[in-house]
C-alpha cells in the first residue's frame, strides 16, 4: 500500500461480475483494493483473464452497465467514481485521467490526422479555439519527443510506425494534463527496442510533470524498468504487492514466483514452469486459486480461501504460508549478501 | 550434409505508395538470405517487425513463391518441385504460425484438424487415425477428450498444443516455428517452449524459429541469425551472439531486454542501459511517410 496519507486514487474492495448465459453473476474481479499515491507509477501484473483490464476500465466507467455490474469505491483525489453518472464522468475521464491502450494504431481513428485527435481532445475539455488547440496539439507531439511536430500533426495515423502512433496517443492523453495516466499494456504490441524507448518516455514525463502513472502490463520485464510499486492480480484477487524493489527480488506468493521463473534469463535451456492453467471464471470453487499448481500447497489450501496478508514494509500476500516464505526468502537474501 | 540449406533467398513485393497509393514501387522484404541448418538443431531468426523475418520463413515452405535463391532441403530443391512432389515433402517439413487460433479451422474439431495430415500423408484407417491423434494430444499435454473440441472452446495455450501436434503428426525434420509463442501470457510460452525442447530431443526435429524476442531464444536456440531491412546482418552460435554481438542492431536489440532488476536497485541511471531511442532503419524502398521510432 502506499505509504502517502492523502493518495491520488484509492480503489476499495472493486467487485466486476457478468451476467454469465445461465443469467448468474460471474464474478471477474474480487475484492480488490489497492492505491496510487501522486507521482507514483503502479503497475497491476497478471496474466490474461486475471482481470487486469477489466479493473482498469472500471476505474473510467468503460464497462458495459448493461452485463456487468461494478461494486466498491474507486475514490479519485476524494472524488467516488463508482456510481458516477454520463456528464460527470466527461469532467474526469480525458481530462483529469487519461487513457493509452494496447494497440496504438487501432485506438487512433484513421480517418483525422492526429493534430486533428489531439486539437479535438483539448477542444472538448477546454473550449479554446481551433487555433490555440492547434498549437497545442503541435506542443504536445513535440513533448512526446517526435520530430518535426508541426509536419507529423499533419500525418494520418496509416502513415506512421506503431512506436510513433503510441507517441501519439501518449500526447492526446496528456494534452489536458491529467493527474493520472492508465496506461493498458502500452508496450506489447511493440518491438522491444521501441517498447524501450515508450518507456523511457513514459518516465521521462513522469519526472517533468509529476503525474500518477498506473501500468497494466503482463511483462515483468516492463515493472521492473519503471514501476515503483507492484500488484500482482491472479484469477480476479490481488495475491501479492509490494515495492518493485521488494516484489521482484524476494516474492513472498508462490504465483509471483512462477511469474519470475518463466521469464528466460539466458542460463539454462529449460524454463522454470508451473503446470496448467489459471482457473476460469465461474469456475472457482473454495480454497486458494493457485493451489493446483503451487509447489508449496498443503491440504489446508484447498480448503480455506487465503486472506492478504500485510507484512512489513507496506508489502503483502495472499498465501496462507506467506511467513514461511518469507523466512526462506530472507534467508536466501541473506545467503546473497554475504 | 545439411537439413536445410538456403542460398542467396531473395523476395521483392510491389507495395503503393503515394496519396492515393497509384505510385509504386517494388519493396526488397528479403535480400540474399543464405543459412543452413542441421538435423536436430534449433536455428533462430531475430528481428523486428518488417525486418523479413516472417517472409523468409513463408519463402522456405513456399507458402509464397521466391524471385530467386534455393532451398535445399534434405538434398532436394524445394524450390523445383512441383505442387505433388511439394505435397509429399511438407510432411517432413511443418509450421507453427503465430497466432494459434487464426491456423486451425474454426469449424473444425481438434480432433479432425490434427488427423487431417494422417489422413492425407499415410491414409490411415478412422480408428488407427484417432488412436494416433489421441496419443498426440497426450504428448502436447492435452488429453484425448480435446478431440471432440472446437478451437474456440480451448484457451490460446491449448490451441498452440493443438497446433504443434498438427504439426508432429508426420514425425517432421523441420518445424518452422512463426512467433509460435509471441502471443502467449508467461507461463504458459514457458510451457511450450519446454514442449518443443522436448520434442527436439524425443524426435530429432530440427526448428526454425522466428521470433522478435532475443532474449526467448538465447538459452533455447543453437544458433542465430539477426535481420535488418531483408539482410542477415549478423550470425553466430547463440554464445556468441549473445556475448559478441558483431553489428549494432545487435547491441540494441540486446540492450533493449528489459532487465529483471528493479530500477531502484540498479547501479547508475534508470535508462542508461538502453538505447536512447528506436532504430530509424525502414526497409529500403518502403512507402515514404513510413516512420519508425
Amino acid at each position: 500500500m502506499s505509504l502517502q496519507a492523502n493518495p491520488l486514487l484509492e480503489v476499495d474492495g472493486l467487485t466486476i461480475e457478468f451476467a454469465s448465459e445461465r443469467g448468474a453473476w460471474v464474478s471477474v474481479v474480487e475484492n480488490v483494493s489497492f492505491r496510487v499515491g501522486r507521482g507514483e507509477i503502479v503497475a497491476l501484473v497478471g496474466e490474461s483473464g486475471s482481470g487486469k483490464t477489466v479493473t482498469s476500465l472500471a476505474l473510467l466507467g468503460l464497462l458495459d452497465a448493461r452485463n456487468g455490474r461494478v461494486r466498491g469505491s474507486i475514490r479519485f483525489d476524494g472524488i467516488e467514481l463508482a456510481g458516477l453518472k454520463g456528464v460527470a464522468w466527461r469532467q474526469i475521464r480525458g481530462k483529469r485521467v487519461g487513457m493509452i491502450f494496447q494497440d496504438p494504431i487501432e485506438a487512433l481513428n484513421p480517418a483525422f490526422t492526429v493534430g486533428d485527435q489531439i486539437a479535438e481532445t483539448i477542444r472538448a475539455h477546454t473550449g479554446v479555439n481551433r487555433r490555440k488547440a492547434w498549437t497545442h496539439a503541435v506542443d504536445m507531439l513535440r513533448r512526446v519527443r517526435i520530430p518535426s511536430p508541426d509536419r507529423r500533426a499533419h500525418y494520418y495515423p496509416h502513415m506512421l510506425s506503431g512506436g510513433m502512433c503510441q507517441r501519439v496517443m501518449i500526447a492526446q492523453a496528456l494534452a489536458c494534463a491529467p493527474d493520472l495516466l492508465i496506461a493498458d499494456e502500452p508496450t506489447t504490441a511493440l518491438d522491444t527496442t521501441i517498447q524501450a524507448a515508450i518507456l523511457q518516455l513514459v518516465r521521462e514525463i513522469q519526472l517533468e510533470t509529476g503525474i500518477s502513472v498506473l501500468l497494466i502490463t503482463h511483462d515483468l520485464g516492463v515493472v521492473a524498468e519503471i514501476a515503483d510499486r507492484v500488484i500482482v492480480m491472479y484469477a480476479g484477487q490481488v495475491v501479492e504487492s509490494g515495492s518493485s524493489a521488494d516484489v521482484l527480488t524476494s516474492p513472498v506468493h508462490p504465483y509471483t514466483d512462477a511469474l519470475l521463473g518463466a521469464i528466460p534469463n539466458g542460463s539454462t535451456r529449460t524454463l522454470v514452469t508451473v503446470p496448467g492453467a489459471a482457473p476460469i471464471p465461474g469456475q472457482i470453487s473454495v480454497g486458494c486459486r493457485f493451489v493446483s499448481r503451487c509447489r508449496h500447497a498443503l491440504p489446508l489450501c484447498r480448503n480455506r480461501d487465503p486472506d492478504l496478508q500485510e507484512l512489513d514494509k507496506g508489502r503483502a500476500s495472499r498465501c496462507l504460508r506467506v511467513h514461511e516464505l518469507y523466512a526462506l526468502e530472507a534467508s536466501r537474501q541473506g545467503r546473497a549478501t554475504m | 550434409m545439411s537439413l536445410l540449406e538456403v542460398v542467396g533467398l531473395t523476395k521483392s513485393f510491389r507495395g503503393r505508395y503515394g496519396p492515393l497509393g497509384l505510385r509504386r514501387r517494388a519493396i526488397q522484404a528479403v535480400r540474399n538470405v543464405s543459412f543452413t541448418l542441421d538435423e536436430g538443431q534449433t536455428l533462430a531468426l531475430i528481428g523486428e517487425s518488417g525486418s523479413g523475418k516472417s517472409t523468409t520463413a513463408r519463402l522456405i515452405t513456399r507458402l509464397i513463391e521466391p524471385d530467386g535463391g534455393s532451398v535445399n532441403f534434405e538434398g532436394e530443391d524445394l524450390l523445383e518441385m512441383r505442387q505433388t512432389e511439394l505435397r509429399r515433402t511438407r510432411a517432413r517439413l511443418a509450421m507453427v504460425f503465430q497466432d494459434p487460433n487464426g491456423s486451425l479451422d474454426p469449424r473444425v474439431t481438434i480432433g479432425d484438424s490434427v488427423g487431417e495430415p494422417l489422413l492425407v500423408h499415410n491414409g490411415l484407417h478412422r480408428k488407427e487415425r484417432e488412436n494416433r491423434v489421441a496419443s498426440l494430444l497426450e504428448r502436447v499435454g492435452l488429453s484425448p477428450r480435446h478431440m471432440s473440441r472446437y478451437p474456440r472452446e480451448l484457451s490460446g495455450g491449448q490451441v498452440q498444443r493443438a497446433a504443434i501436434a498438427r504439426a508432429i503428426t508426420t514425425n517432421p525434420k523441420l518445424i518452422v516455428c512463426d512467433e509460435p509463442v509471441t502471443a502467449l501470457d508467461v507461463i504458459i510460452r514457458a510451457q511450450i517452449i519446454n514442449l518443443l525442447s522436448d520434442l527436439q530431443n524425443e524426435f530429432g526435429i530440427a526448428y526454425l524459429f522466428i521470433s522478435h524476442d532475443l532474449n526467448l531464444v538465447r538459452a533455447f536456440a543453437d544458433s542465430v541469425l539477426v535481420m535488418l531491412n531483408g539482410e542477415i546482418v549478423d550470425r553466430g552460435t547463440a554464445q556468441q551472439i549473445v556475448s559478441n554481438p558483431g553489428h549494432a542492431h545487435t547491441r540494441d536489440l540486446l540492450a533493449a531486454i528489459p532487465s529483471l532488476v528493479p530500477k531502484a536497485l540498479r547501479s547508475g541511471g534508470t535508462f542508461e542501459d538502453m538505447p536512447t531511442s528506436g532504430p530509424t532503419s525502414i526497409p529500403m524502398g518502403a512507402p515514404t511517410g513510413l516512420e519508425t521510432g
